[in-house]
């Protein structure tokens, strides 16, 4: 096809690589900066099929698609929205952007295609998104209509989605269902102030993974204007590991104060429960040396009577107390216990000793067993039981103790109840202190026990509590409840009544 | 006649020294045992009552006062006589009140001394050097 002169030196002097195809694809006219980018000989591509230069995977879709253009011959970008390739000599494909216009000569239409390289802008956005995937924070870029425009791959991960799903969803679906609205609210008033800042300052921030499950974040906020929109990128940091380790060193820290109040209850202890007795027998021993000095024997053997028995009773202080500690140190294995067993087995062994009749009855309704520390579970409940047993009130004509135990609210419920002289209300809050005691030394009890129940309640991460009057006393006994398989026992029987 | 020794102590050995010691320094004064601190209240607080109603002061005493009782600590009697006995900082002054403990607590002492009317803190046993020692002070109460 011959080709007007004019067009030849026009297409020469353009800058951009320009050619001009025929309706059945043949290269009529190229310039030479075309020619040079897809690495041909001056006008080695004149006659030659359009083709040639198409890549091979869309090779044979070409023809049609340009019999589509020519059907309705329209000045437009080629293939909007797809990126497209040109195929030089060497095989190399080049990224690039092409312009048809459909342009008259001698009566047939060509078109002429104009080709940009964009190799160079590629491989800028290329470095830009390997930054941002680079990032170990999530990026997430909005528009004003809260539609995600792009994020990197460490969105992808922190959140389960493969980042192309997320692209033009409203940012709401990273946020937890409950937050979403209130969140779009947030969302339109920062686009009026669009400060850079920390997203929720002083409050605890949580994003949504595709599977529904949640975790904390940190959230920074930079507004971006660009030429495409008043844009924010957020800045997503996932703290859940952080906040582990916070809660971890809170734990420990609750942990030290707790040493800490046991150690100067420990200093207390030693300076009046332990000395106590000490300085009754040197007392007593000056007095010794006294009444030997006067011949009075009888008054001497006495007195080391009564410093032996204090001897006795600042050993069994130290033992107490060694116990104590003892069970601080005790291993926690945790296993599965039947409470129902745990409490007939218990009373049976402490009413044996027993010469008083006990009325002893029981009502379980917890599901059964319960997931503990055995060895420190018995240690409650035998000094609940024990205690129960030992404080009956000799006025009262029948001695009833009933063990009653239940679920609510994730936690089990162990309750002792006794009609038994009960704690007057100003003790109660100090009877679970070691050595505290209420009742005069005549009375049994060496103020031990109850020390010992709150000690390992509380290592079983639970609490106890009493109520009392003289009616009798309440001890309960809360424990938290981990996932188990148990059953809920038969409730309600009089196990036992004691001869 | 003599002022009397009231001992306040829930340990029936340590009353039992108190006794003793209290005899052997050779003062003729009688030693009043109570075994808790609300008995010993009631008592003086009758006492109290009664000198007002034939219009005279009450007698005057001198009391050891242990910490560590069961049913009410030592502390716990000091401020009930701050309250219902009508002493401010002030012993009430018909009433020296010593306090009479196996610790030798630093915290315990500042605790003690923080009631104006504790005028001592004497460490068990208790020794005739200390009977002859609050003779001394506090008998011309």
């Amino acid at each position: 096809m011959e080709i007007k002169e004019e067009y030849r030196i026009a297409v020469e002097a353009c800058p951009t690589p320009l050619m001009l195809v025929a309706q059945d694809g043949v290269i009529v006219l190229t310039n030479r900066r075309f020619d040079s980018l897809f690495g041909y000989h001056e006008q080695a591509l004149w006659g030659q099929s359009v083709d040639l230069l198409v890549p091979e995977e869309i090779r044979d879709a070409h023809p049609e698609l340009r019999q589509a253009f020519f059907e309705v011959p329209t000045s437009r970008d080629m293939g909007t929205g797809r990126d497209l390739f040109g195929v030089r000599k060497d095989g190399e494909k080049i990224p690039v952007e092409i312009g048809l216009d459909p342009i008259q000569s001698d009566g047939t239409t060509l078109v002429m295609v104009s080709v940009l390289d964009i190799r160079e802008r590629k491989a800028g956005e290329t470095r830009i998104r390997r930054a941002l995937d680079a990032a170990s924070s999530a990026m997430v870029m909005i528009n004003d209509h809260g539609k995600i425009e792009l994020v990197n791959e460490q969105t992808g991960m922190m959140f389960g989605y493969e980042p192309k799903e997320l692209l033009g969803q409203a940012i709401e679906v990273l946020v937890p269902e409950r937050y979403r609205r209130k969140h779009t609210v947030f969302r339109v008033s920062y686009q009026n102030t669009r400060d850079r800042r920390d997203m929720g300052v002083g409050r605890d921030l949580f994003g949504r993974r595709k599977d529904g499950t949640e975790f904390p974040v940190e959230i920074g906020l930079t507004p971006i204007d660009g030429i495409d929109g008043r844009l924010i990128m957020a800045t997503v940091i996932d703290i859940s590991e952080r906040k582990l380790i916070e809660e971890s060193i809170r734990r420990k820290n609750e942990e030290l104060e707790r040493l800490n109040r046991e150690l100067s209850e420990f200093a207390y202890s030693a300076s009046h429960d332990l000395k106590s007795p000490l300085s009754s027998m040197v007392g007593l021993l000056d007095l010794i040396t006294g009444d030997l000095d006067s011949g009075d024997h009888e008054e001497a053997q006495f007195n080391l009577k009564r410093a032996r028995d204090l001897g006795s009773r600042l050993a069994g202080r130290i033992e107490d107390m060694l116990t104590l500690a003892k069970s601080d140190r005790q291993d926690d294995g945790w296993a599965g216990l039947s409470v129902c067993d745990e409490v007939a087995t218990v009373w049976q062994i402490l009413q044996s000793g027993v010469e008083t009749e006990i009325r002893f009855s029981t009502r379980f309704d917890h599901v059964d067993p319960l997931r503990t520390v055995p060895a420190r579970f018995h240690i409650v409940l035998e000094n609940l039981l024990s205690n129960a047993i030992k404080y009956r009130d000799p006025k009262k004509a029948e001695h009833e103790i009933r063990v009653e135990t239940w679920d609510q609210g994730g936690r089990f419920h162990l309750a002792v109840r006794d009609n038994g002289v009960g704690i007057p209300e100003q003790y109660q809050g100090t009877v679970f202190q070691l050595f505290k005691r209420i009742a005069d030394s005549s009375e049994p009890g060496n103020g031990v026990g109850l020390a010992l129940v709150k000690k390992n309640v509380l290592r079983l991460g639970g609490d106890v509590t009493v109520e009392s009057s003289d009616e009798g006393s309440i001890f309960t006994v809360v424990l938290p409840r981990q996932h188990e398989d148990g059953v809920r026992p038969a409730t309600d029987q009089i196990l036992e009544v004691a001869q | 006649m003599k002022v009397p020794i009231v001992v306040v102590d829930d340990e029936e050995v340590d009353r039992y020294i108190v006794n003793r010691v209290v005899k052997q320094s050779g003062i003729d004064s009688k030693v009043v045992e109570f075994q808790a601190g609300d008995e010993f209240l009631e008592v003086i607080t009758d006492e109290r009552r009664r000198a007002e109603e034939i219009g005279v002061a009450p007698p005057p005493i001198l009391v050891l006062l242990d910490i560590n009782m069961p049913r009410m600590t030592g502390f716990e009697v000091l401020e009930s006589i701050r309250n219902s006995l009508g002493a401010d900082e002030d012993c009430p002054d018909y009433m020296v009140v010593l306090m009479f403990s196996s610790s030798n607590h630093a915290e315990d002492k500042k605790e003690a001394y923080s009631y104006g009317f504790v005028k001592d803190y004497i460490v068990k046993p208790l020794t005739e050097a200390d009977v002859k020692n609050m003779v001394e002070r506090y008998y011309r109460v």
